[in-house]
C-alpha cells in the first residue's frame, strides 16, 4: 500500500503516532535544511557522477556534499538515486 | 547487448543516420528494459503484479526514456558513463510516471481531499502526551504560528501537500501553476523561515528531536 493513503488513513482517524511522526518528519526536515541547497535538477544533473563515485567505492558525500544534503532531504531524488544504484549494480554481480 | 560500446560509440552511433543509428537504439531499449524490469519486479507495491505486465510497463518506460535520451543527447558532457547518464534519465521518467499513477489512485479513494492546507494537522495535542515537555510546545506553537501568519498559502499549501500527504512535486507545481524549481524554491524558503524561527527562540530542530528520547 502506498505510504502515502496509509497516511491520510492515520490522517483521518486521528492516530496519534501519525501526528507524532509527521512532526518528528517535520523536525528532521528542518534539522537538514541549509541557507543553500541544490534544486532538484541541479541535484539529478550530478547523480550520475554521484552514483558512480560510490560503485567506485570512494565516498560522494565528501565529494560532492550537496547532492548527498539534497538527497537527505528530497523523498523523490533519493528514491531515484536508490534505484539507479540498485540497477547499475545489476552490472556488478 | 551485441556490441559494446564506450562512449564516443554510443554517442556516434545514436548520431549515425540509417541502421546505424537503429542498432543502436535496439541494444539501449534492451539495455534499459532488462535493468527497469529487474528494479520493477523488487518493488513492494507492484509485488502483485505479473511478470509479463511488469514487462510491458518496463518495455513502455524504455521506449518512453529513448526519446528523452535521443532529444537530450547534446546535453550529454561525458562525465559518466554514456549507460549511466541514460539509466538516470530512465529512472527519472519511470519512477515519475509510478509516483503520478499511485498518486491517481489515492486521488480517487480520498475524493474528497481537497489539497488545502489544515492549520491543524500536527494536532498539538497528540504530539505533546506523553513525552511532551515545555520545549515541544514551545517549538510547536512556534511552528504552528509561523505556518498561519507568515507563510504565504501557497507555501503553506505546498509543505502541506509534500509532508502529510506525500503528493508528487511534479503534479502539485503543475497545481500551483510553477516550475518544478520553482516549487523547490517555495518549500525551501518556508522550511528556512520556520528554522530560523525556532532558532530565534534558542530551539534548535536537532535538540527538539532529541528531547523525543
Ligand atoms: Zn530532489
Amino acid at each position: 500500500m502506498p505510504i502515502a493513503t496509509n497516511d491520510m488513513n492515520a490522517f483521518s482517524k486521528g492516530q496519534p503516532s501519525h501526528h507524532h511522526n509527521l512532526w518528528r518528519k517535520l523536525l528532521r526536515m528542518l534539522s537538514l535544511t541549509r541557507e543553500r541547497e541544490l534544486t532538484c535538477s541541479e541535484a539529478q544533473e550530478l547523480m550520475d557522477s554521484y552514483v558512480e563515485l560510490e560503485l567506485a567505492g570512494e565516498n560522494p558525500q565528501t565529494i560532492l556534499p550537496e547532492v548527498a544534503q539534497h538527497l537527505r532531504i528530497c523523498p523523490e531524488c533519493r528514491e531515484e538515486h536508490d534505484a539507479l544504484l540498485k540497477i547499475l549494480k545489476m552490472d556488478e554481480g | 547487448m551485441s556490441t559494446p560500446r564506450d562512449n564516443d560509440a554510443w554517442i556516434a552511433d545514436l548520431r549515425a543516420p540509417g541502421p546505424r543509428k537503429d542498432a543502436a537504439i535496439i541494444d539501449l531499449l534492451a539495455w534499459l528494459q532488462k535493468r527497469l524490469f529487474f528494479y520493477l519486479r523488487d518493488r513492494s507495491d507492484l509485488r502483485s503484479r505479473h511478470d509479463e505486465e511488469l514487462q510491458a510497463l518496463s518495455a513502455d518506460f524504455a521506449q518512453e526514456s529513448v526519446i528523452i535520451i535521443l532529444e537530450k543527447l547534446d546535453q550529454f558532457q561525458g562525465r559518466s558513463k554514456f549507460t549511466t547518464w541514460a539509466a538516470k534519465i530512465a529512472v527519472h521518467q519511470a519512477l515519475g510516471e509510478l509516483r503520478r499513477a499511485r498518486w491517481r489512485d489515492i486521488s480517487l479513494q480520498a475524493a474528497t481531499r481537497d489539497g488545502a492546507f489544515e492549520p491543524d494537522f500536527l494536532r498539538r495535542e497528540d504530539v505533546m502526551s506523553p513525552e511532551g515537555g515545555a520545549i515541544q510546545q514551545e517549538a510547536m506553537s512556534v511552528v504552528m504560528d509561523v505556518m498561519q501568519n507568515e507563510l504565504s498559502q501557497r507555501q503553506s499549501r505546498a509543505l502541506y501537500a509534500r509532508l502529510v500527504l506525500g503528493e508528487p512535486s511534479s503534479i502539485l507545481a503543475a497545481e500551483l501553476g510553477v516550475s518544478h524549481n520553482a516549487l523547490y524554491k517555495l518549500i525551501h524558503d518556508a522550511r528556512k523561515r520556520l528554522k530560523a524561527r525556532l532558532l530565534e527562540r534558542g530551539l534548535s530542530p536537532e535538540e527538539i528531536l532529541s528531547s523525543f528520547q
